[in-house]
Formats: structure tokens, C-alpha cells, sequence
């Protein structure tokens, strides 16, 4: 940081953050600034940062490229898929008219940030995530792009 | 929430993340006796009601460690390529408060 400089980091409005696929591997990869941006101001106040454990399925490799993933895995929350989330994710799948084993995987996130009392969904593909909240009317849920 | 009506520690902590962060296996316990400030534990008590003090104190320091590890994550990617711009808490701030 540059001397003198004052670093303001907000707030986070959002009660928390959920990874999926895209979201993982780029706070893994941290080439993103607003990944960094959504971490930061959820650090400030206090908001957990969740990957459900069915993430982990679809993304890591099982070997050593998975390094900076479990870096990443130390210091966030891995989120059960309980009965409760998955009979959920089925629902959202169903109103979003949606099928297929990434339906499925992106439905559990958003099921996940549901169970979560809403929140922001880290996420390369915004559009699915968006149509999957569609189907949430209790809270408050927001895709935000990483690349 | 519980089935008495009272607060988590969790929910109270800050009632985010409360479903989620809850439902994770329920670990081993240890007993064990530690001291604290009288303030603190009246405070606790009085905030979580009549709910078991360990619990409470379990959950919070659950919660206190989540954010202690979250920080560290942002402290090494703040180190590796920097603190996040201006521009970029506008960004998802725009998207956080984007209507459907």
C-alpha cells in the first residue's frame, strides 16, 4: 500500500457467502479483484464465506493441482449437504426448469446461501445462479461475476 | 433457533450463516475449566437466556475462529496481489443491491 494511503473497506451488507465452482477457484487462483473485494468486506463484518461440501465434488482433482484449493479450504466453512438443502436444491431446480448434474451442483449453492439467511454466491456463471434464486422468495440471494 | 424459542450462540453472534454453520456433525467434547471475566459470563447468560452456557460458549468460539481463519485468507491474498480497489467494492456492492 502506498504511504499515507487510507484503506477503506466497507461493510458487507450480505449475512454470507457462498462459493461454487468458479468462486472457489478464484479466490484459489486470487486473480480476481472483486473475489477480493467480497472477501475483504466479509472479514470486516464478521460474515461467514461457505463452499458446500458437494463444490468439492465437482471441482477439485483429487491430486496436487488441488494446492491452492485447500489452502482456501482451511479457512472457510465446508457446508454439509443436509436433507433439508437438497430436498430444497430439487425444488429450485424444478421452478427454474432446469436439469443435469450442474443444475443440480449450482442448485445446492443456491440452496445453501438460502439456509443461510441469503447472500452473495461467488460464481463464473451468474445467469444460472440468478435463475436458481428466482425460485427463492424468503431471502435475499445475488450472484456476483468472478472471471 | 431452538425448539425453546432461545437463541443459538451463533444466531446471536450475528444470525449469519445460522442454518448452515449449525448442522455440521456434532464433534467430540472434551471437559475442561477455564476461567473468565464474571462480566463476560453474566453477559453471555443474560443474551442466550437459559440455554447451557458451554453451548453458547462452544458456538461462540466457533464463530470467533471462522473469522480469525477468514482473515488470515484475506491477509495472504491482500499480501500476494494487493488490497482490493475502489472500484471493485463498487462493483459487487452494484450486484448485491441489483433488483431482480
Amino acid at each position: 500500500m502506498v504511504r499515507g494511503a487510507v484503506k477503506k473497506v466497507p461493510l458487507a451488507p450480505w449475512p454470507a457467502v457462498v462459493l461454487d465452482s468458479g468462486g472457489l477457484w478464484a479466490v484459489a487462483r486470487n486473480d480476481d479483484d472483486d473475489a477480493r473485494a467480497v472477501l475483504a468486506a466479509s472479514s470486516r463484518a464478521g460474515v461467514p464465506v461457505i463452499v458446500p461440501a458437494a463444490v468439492l465434488a465437482d471441482t477439485l482433482f483429487g491430486d496436487e493441482r488441488d494446492a491452492r484449493a485447500n489452502q482456501v479450504l482451511k479457512r472457510i466453512k465446508v457446508a454439509p449437504v443436509t436433507d433439508a438443502i437438497a430436498r430444497s436444491a430439487a425444488k429450485l431446480k424444478r421452478l427454474a426448469g432446469m436439469t443435469g448434474v450442474a443444475a443440480t451442483i449450482d442448485a445446492l449453492v443456491v440452496a445453501t446461501a438460502q439456509a443461510a439467511g441469503g447472500g452473495v454466491v461467488l460464481t463464473s456463471d451468474p445467469g444460472d445462479i440468478r435463475a436458481l434464486a428466482d425460485g427463492v422468495t424468503d431471502t435475499r440471494i445475488r450472484p456476483v461475476r468472478v472471471s | 433457533m431452538t425448539g425453546s424459542g432461545k437463541k443459538s450462540a451463533a444466531e446471536g453472534a450475528s444470525g449469519r450463516g445460522r442454518n448452515v454453520l449449525a448442522q455440521a456433525a456434532v464433534p467430540e467434547k472434551e471437559k475442561i475449566s477455564i476461567t473468565l471475566d464474571k462480566t463476560l459470563v453474566d453477559e453471555i447468560r443474560a443474551h442466550f437466556g437459559g440455554r447451557a452456557l458451554s453451548a453458547s460458549i462452544n458456538e461462540l468460539l466457533h464463530v470467533a475462529l471462522a473469522q480469525e481463519r477468514l482473515a488470515e485468507l484475506v491477509s495472504q491474498m491482500e499480501a500476494e496481489a494487493g488490497p482490493a480497489s475502489p472500484e471493485a467494492y463498487d462493483r459487487v456492492l452494484a450486484q448485491w443491491f441489483e433488483a431482480r
